[in-house]
């Protein structure tokens, strides 16, 4: 069975020279093979069976390339292409808009099919450590249910733009795959062949669109947009190429031709090309690169050629009035969050749809897939989304941001912006003289102070002004001051003057001045929010409580809407929400983030949100959706977190700290040093697909206006305790747990709240006995 | 808003049904492994559970597999209202003891109607093209 490829190899360089090579046509039976051979001398056909795994990823890793025809049997692994069903139903089937190849409509019979998506060889993959390929999942077919819904993508193109990272391979291999059950049925042989033909032309070619880029994500109606674009020609031999520029601006039916600029890649080289226009329209700006040569006289570059389309490619861009003025508008009601005034228990999730983390999102912004995935968050029942801002405030983060917020907008979503993160020590922006501002915040053994900084407070508070003057008429933002904080006695020299003078400084070391530092700071960068012009709700931000990072209710007691984050189990999740619940202030508790750090926790999702919902949660957010692209290089940040830790460290240091980096390599760069949607993600990757994670997670959204949270009546009311020691959270949140156990309902009063005098205190000493507890409360039959 | 109580339920590995007492109704559920409803003033209005859901041994509906989410359209108790919004955790046969006089899935994020053809009787099949959608049954 070997004996075929043998004879591949030696077909590599028949055509042009050493490139491009043979292109397999592998399909699952002889009868494929007898029925596509021929088609252009390009292809080889080859039965699955006749292929082994090894050589298959042996061709592609050396750049070879292949067409796959049937069902997805042991693909190798290192392919990084999963499959789904998306039904077991016969699916329709039309060609996908913007598809490289040109496509025929109608062509397709309803078939049994698989989708692909990205699968990583490992899930927790180390940037530099464990291969990425640097390629783009490219639909080419669209499988639509019944309703007309796409539900998959059952041809797609992975299309390797540039070689691996970390094993330098694939580069230039373009596999294409067309995952049908009975491929001879969905398509007659006939145009099986025209299907192939568009596919040999753009093999023939040996050119290949790399990357199509706008300097930014957002514009405003007459700012010029600068399109690069970058071609590789993989012959031997220079070729001539034309570029073809084209937009369609909203509301437009069809693409118009902005430049075309005729251009001749030397051998094995690559060449650039630029176009601007000025856009006359608010909306999405769709923006395409065809790539053109004529077949015939490509190697002639004196000859006046008519050049056909051999590739193409699309990005975007979002253009707006000259304000990131949107809805709907976010607030609050009581326990509620509300949007457009609506109460409801609401479904969110977060968003950083590439590998390299969102630190490499804004830098590498595609407003097409975001434009795409929003649409499919709102479609799984999502209505916020969580993001973290770019630690650089520049032109490129910032209108790659404003693009977000504009693209959620455009979907209904509400944006959880978060500030400030604990990943990285520093802060940059643009001062009033035009110079950036890089500011350190956190010093490499700041481990008690973890989240936030208590230094350069001016700066945090012109960085954070930058953001609410930018977005104060944007109605579909929560203000996250911080995303994960610990705080932990810090000591005058991890703080400014001015926050030494504050009466909260001032106070003796607890966890109660902890909580107060942070409140305080909240209050500082709410106010700057506030002068600023802009009036959303506003979230201080989660306290690692259970740890003894401070207060999380207390500390988040002037927040508009107040978060918990649980990676615990179900039921844990439920009991430390009903610690930090805010009830009795009649304000909102968000289960900000929760998740498991497997990839599709079908089940561990879906129970959260029910415990979730129980606990009175006004809505519950998973981390995360997934991740959408490959980034085209690693993340730039350095790993702050990977730290060696002394053999005595401070005691004031977040303990927990000290065993998260443990396995992260050294090699590895990025603030956390792998794509985080991977093992964390619900959805299929590359695709706005949810995969049964994301599904269970937004089941619930359509019943969500019956589920809004209401004052709870229930007569047994148990007082949560002022933290007065770093480890009452984790002592008592264990005991709520007895209280669910006992069917008991009951109603959370805070130690800042009036509870009754014969409130349950809830305190090891109250509820160490279960008999106790047993005749305290009323318990359901 | 609705008016109503949420009570929320949720087993382990051995428990697969349970029943609770809300004023006058006694209502059992299958738990898989968790199960929720709203009692409000005029009943149940809203329930999520696995297996059989009955309101004082009156069947309100069957799910073979999953969970069947409920919600009462109109206001009334789940067993008389004579529209319900439904949605299954998998593909399953759902049994009404009514007749469903017709379906509708709504679809995309406006939620558009579309009419879904299905036998006569008091059976929803929903396969995995259905299990997508929220379901508007009328009886």
């Amino acid at each position: 069975m070997r004996t075929a490829i043998a004879t591949l190899a030696l077909f590599a360089s028949s055509l042009f020279g050493a490139i491009p090579s043979k292109v397999l046509l592998i399909v699952p039976d002889e009868e494929g093979v007898k029925a596509l051979s021929g088609i252009a001398p390009i292809f080889e056909a080859v039965s699955r069976r006749a292929i082994a795994s090894d050589v298959l990823e042996k061709h592609a890793a050396e750049g070879g390339s292949f067409v796959w025809i049937g069902p997805p049997q042991e693909l190798p692994p290192a392919f990084w292409i999963g499959t789904f069903q998306p039904a077991s139903t016969k699916l329709g089937i039309e060609p996908a808009e913007g598809a490289p190849i040109d496509l025929q409509p109608r062509s397709f019979q309803p078939s049994r099919l698989w989708s692909g998506f990205i699968k990583p060889t490992k899930e927790l993959a180390y940037h530099n450590v464990i291969e990425e390929p640097r390629a783009d999942l490219i639909p080419l077919l669209e499988a639509r249910d019944r309703f007309g819904t796409i539900v998959g993508y059952p041809g797609f193109l992975f299309r390797h733009y540039a070689p691996s990272l970390a094993a330098n391979r694939f580069d230039g291999s373009e596999q294409y795959y067309f995952l049908l059950e009975d491929p001879w049925a969905a398509l007659t042989p006939a145009k099986w062949k025209d299907l192939l033909q568009a596919i040999a032309l753009r093999f023939e070619s040996g050119v290949q669109l790399t990357r199509v880029k706008a300097d930014w994500g957002a514009y405003s109606v007459g700012e010029k947009v600068r399109i690069d674009a970058e071609v590789s020609n993989r012959r031997n031999h220079a070729a001539a190429v034309s570029l073809r520029f084209l937009i369609k601006e909203s509301g437009d039916s069809d693409f118009r031709t902005i430049a075309e600029h005729r251009r001749a890649p030397t051998a094995e080289g690559a060449i650039a090309a630029r176009a601007q226009f000025i856009p006359r329209k608010v909306g999405t700006c769709q923006i395409r690169v065809q790539l053109l040569q004529d077949p015939k006289l490509a190697s002639e570059l004196s000859a006046s050629a008519n050049p056909v389309v051999v590739d193409k490619r699309d990005t975007g861009v979002v253009v707006h009035d000259g304000v990131i003025r949107t809805g709907p508008v976010v607030s609050t009601s009581g326990l509620n969050i509300t949007i457009d005034r609506a109460a409801s228990f609401w479904i969110g999730t977060h968003y950083y749809p590439s590998t390299s983390w969102w630190d490499g999102t804004w830098r590498d912004f595609r407003s097409p897939i975001v434009d795409r995935d929003f649409a499919a968050v709102r479609q799984a029942g999502y209505r916020i989304a969580r993001i973290w801002i770019d630690p650089t405030l520049d032109e490129e983060s910032l209108r790659a941001m404003d693009a977000t917020v504009l693209l959620a907008a455009k979907h209904g979503i509400i944006l959880d912006v978060c500030i400030f993160t604990q990943w990285g020590p520093r802060i940059a922006f643009e001062g009033d003289d035009g110079e950036l501002k890089s500011i350190e915040l956190r010093t490499g053994s700041d481990f008690n102070v973890y989240g936030i900084s208590f230094r350069h407070l001016d700066a945090q508070k012109e960085y954070v002004s930058k953001l609410a003057q930018r977005w104060k008429n944007a109605r579909n933002i929560i203000f996250n001051l911080a995303n994960e904080t610990y705080v932990r006695d810090p000591d005058e020299s991890q703080m400014d003057a001015e926050v030494r003078r504050w009466p909260e400084a001032l106070l003796p070391r607890s966890p109660d001045r902890d909580t107060k530092l942070f409140r305080r700071w909240a209050q500082e960068m709410t106010a700057t929010i506030r002068k600023a012009g802009a009036t959303q709700p506003v979230i201080p931000g989660f306290l690692f409580s259970s740890m003894g990072g401070g207060d999380g209710y207390l500390g988040n007691r002037d927040g508009d809407i107040s978060p918990w984050h649980s990676y615990m189990s179900p039921e844990d999740t439920a009991a430390t929400l009903s610690y930090v619940d805010t009830a009795c202030s009649d304000r909102p508790i968000l289960l900000e983030e929760f998740g498991k750090g497997t990839w599709n926790s079908v089940e561990h999702y879906d129970q959260v949100i029910h415990y979730a919902l129980a606990a009175g949660a006004s809505a519950a957010m998973s981390y995360e959706w997934g991740v959408s692209w490959m980034s085209p290089e690693l993340p730039p940040h350095a790993t702050f977190l990977n730290f060696s830790w002394p053999e005595k460290p401070d005691p004031r240091w977040f303990a927990a700290l000290e065993g998260v980096p443990k396995g992260w390599p050294r090699v590895s760069s990025g603030f956390f040093p792998a794509a985080s949607g991977f093992p964390y993600g619900s959805i299929y990757h590359g695709t706005p697909f949810p995969a049964e994670a994301a599904s269970a997670v937004g089941r619930l959204a359509t019943f969500g206006p019956m589920l809004a949270r209401k004052p709870s009546r229930a007569g047994t009311v148990v007082r949560v305790p002022k933290a007065e020691r770093y480890d009452l959270m984790s002592q008592l949140f264990p005991h709520l747990k007895l209280v669910w156990s006992r069917h008991v309902p009951y109603q959370v009063a805070q130690s800042d709240c009036p509870a009754p005098a014969d409130a349950l205190q809830l305190s090891a000493e109250a509820l160490k006995s279960s008999g106790q507890t047993r005749s305290r409360f009323p318990l359901l039959p | 808003m609705e008016d109503g109580t949420l009570y929320s339920l949720f087993g382990d590995a051995s428990t697969t049904t349970a029943s609770i007492q809300v004023n006058t109704d006694e209502i059992t559920m299958g738990l898989q492994p968790h199960a929720m409803l709203i009692h409000g003033s005029s009943g149940i209005l809203f329930a999520e559970s696995a297996g059989a859901f009955a309101i004082n041994k009156n069947p309100v509906f069957t799910t073979q597999k999953g969970r069947i989410i409920v919600a009462s359209r109109d206001g009334a108790n789940i067993s008389q209202s004579s529209k319900l919004l439904v949605r299954a955790t998998e593909p399953t046969r759902v049994t009404f003891p009514r007749s469903i006089r017709s379906l509708h899935a709504l679809v995309g994020p406006s939620q558009q109607p579309v009419l879904i053809p299905n036998p006569p009787g008091n059976t929803l099949d929903i396969d995995t093209e259905l299990v997508r959608y929220d379901l508007q049954v009328q009886f």
